[in-house]
């Protein structure tokens, strides 16, 4: 029984001193669950590590989140690697941590880098192992799920490039338990089933829904295949420890399609083009033999003598046209002329005619003023004696005669009352 | 140029591309011109016979290697 006295300090240093010589302690990893996380200002996390039976306090100070590619939050599975050391000022105990990476994604991450490193060391991706992948394969093998968007896309497209290729599907597990295995044993079936390319993959997932294509097994069976295989797993973000094995990697199971499945349309094309091409060969060479023929025909031909009589003859039938010309334009000359001088004597006429139209009409006019009639209008009128004649004076006037008077719409009969005689 | 048999669809079509080249060029006589036109033209048809043009149904193949109707 020892009755010696320790200062809280010497107790704490002493523990300290324990803590820092085991070995265990000194490099952990320790699995658990995120809370009271806080990033300081100084950049240091403070946070605490716990599962169903307790917590342990951790730090992970600024100079250690180099690398550390996400921001922890409450909840977050981790695995933390530190030192778990003594704060002497509270007397406890806390994990520094020198690494922090997240559990389940994370971890999955760490295997995929792991593996892809190994199986690139072992060759496995050397562009020299990679089989041509045939362009016009008649038969096609595809290990993916019978359901699905992959199978439906890889469909549509080869019946839409090519109804005349055969598919033939395994019909693969691609995610969970059982996944690798059956991949594998697809890749083993329709390599020996003579189709002439592969297709393995899967539509988009997350991570962990594509993982059976980052498994050894996978791969290995890939890079065993005679036959050449397009790997196409996910999106075209997703790259799997498959498609760098594989012969291509499609970006997805549509573009794997399009890799796989020849354009039949572009085929045809090609056999068209073929054949024309082979056919203006012969053509060619005849056409040009013909042409050469044909010059030196007309070489020979212009010196025979029945090719000096004909240009004889020829040239005194252009002497004939040229007379002919000339005459024909004599002619044309004259008969200008003789028009000319009719025109002229036509135009004296007409405007001897105007003239006279002219004076009739002003003859017309001169007469319209003396009509009688249009005076009556005017409030004059006109009045004749009993037989017709013009009454003009008072001296043949006698009280009980009738008149006659005109007026623009009619005429009225009348008897003289009185005659006055201003004569 | 009895391994023509033999020939796959892309050899062909590089031998024909090479026929081709040969039936464009001008020292050809024409009786060569019509040999190459006469192979290039069968090979064509061979080739083009290869292809069968009866639409294909979706194979599915079973563990045992045995296939049926897809769908």
């Amino acid at each position: 029984m020892s009755a010696s006295v320790y200062t809280v300090g010497q107790i704490n240093r002493y523990i300290r001193g324990m803590f820092s010589q085991d070995i265990l302690l000194s490099s952990v990893r320790v699995r658990g669950e995120v809370s009271n996380c806080k990033y300081h200002t100084s950049g240091h996390i403070f946070f605490s590590l716990k599962d169903a039976t307790g917590t342990i306090n951790c730090i992970m100070f600024a100079g250690n989140r180099r690398g550390m590619d996400f921001r922890m939050a409450d909840g977050d599975k981790v695995i933390a690697d530190g030192s778990i050391e003594v704060y002497e000022r509270d007397g406890r105990y806390q994990l520094y941590a020198k690494k922090i990476s997240r559990e389940g994604a994370g971890e999955l991450y760490e295997r995929f880098v792991r593996l892809k490193k190994e199986l690139a060391e072992m060759g496995m991706f050397d562009p020299r192992y990679k089989k041509p992948v045939p362009k016009y394969a008649k038969r096609i093998g595809i290990v993916t799920a019978p359901t699905g968007a992959a199978i439906r896309d890889i469909q549509n497209i080869a019946g839409r490039r090519n109804p005349y290729v055969e598919l033939i599907l395994y019909p693969a597990l691609v995610q969970g338990e059982g996944a690798k295995e059956s991949i594998v044993r697809g890749i083993e079936i329709l390599d020996r089933a003579g189709v002439e390319v592969i297709i393995v993959g899967r539509g988009g997932g997350s991570i962990e829904d594509l993982w059976a294509f980052n498994e050894e097994v996978v791969a290995q069976a890939i890079f065993d295949c005679e036959t050449p295989i397009i790997s196409a797993v996910g999106h075209e973000t997703d790259i799997t420890i498959a498609d760098y094995v594989a012969d291509l990697r499609a970006p997805t199971p549509s573009a794997a399609a399009e890799l796989a499945v020849f354009d039949f349309r572009a085929f045809k094309d090609a056999l068209d083009r073929y054949r024309t091409a082979l056919r203006r060969g012969p053509e060619t060479k005849l056409n040009h033999l013909k042409m050469q023929l044909r010059l030196r025909q007309t070489k020979l031909a212009m010196r025979s003598p029945e090719s000096a009589v004909r240009e004889k003859r020829r040239m005194l039938l252009d002497a004939e046209d040229a007379l002919c010309e000339a005459l024909a334009g004599k002619i044309l000359l004259l008969k200008a002329r003789t028009d000319n001088t009719g025109r002229r004597l036509a135009d004296g006429m007409t405007k001897a005619l105007y003239r006279d139209k002219l004076r009739l009409h002003g003859l017309i006019g001169r007469l319209k003023g003396l009509n009688p009639m249009d005076r009556l209008s005017q409030g004059f009128s006109f009045v004749t004696d009993e037989d017709g004649n013009a009454f003009t004076s008072v001296k043949s006037a006698h009280e009980g005669d009738v008149l006659t008077i005109f007026v623009s719409d009619g005429k009225v009969r009348a008897e003289i009352r009185e005659v006055i005689d201003h004569g | 140029m009895d391994e023509k048999k033999e020939m796959t669809i892309e050899e062909s079509f590089a031998a024909l591309d090479d026929m081709v080249k040969k039936l464009e060029s001008d020292k050809i006589s024409l009786e060569e011109s019509f040999r190459l036109y006469e192979e290039g033209m069968k090979l064509v048809k061979d080739v083009s016979g290869r292809i069968e043009l009866v639409e294909k149904k979706m194979q599915i193949i079973a563990g045992n290697g045995e296939t049926e109707d897809f769908e």
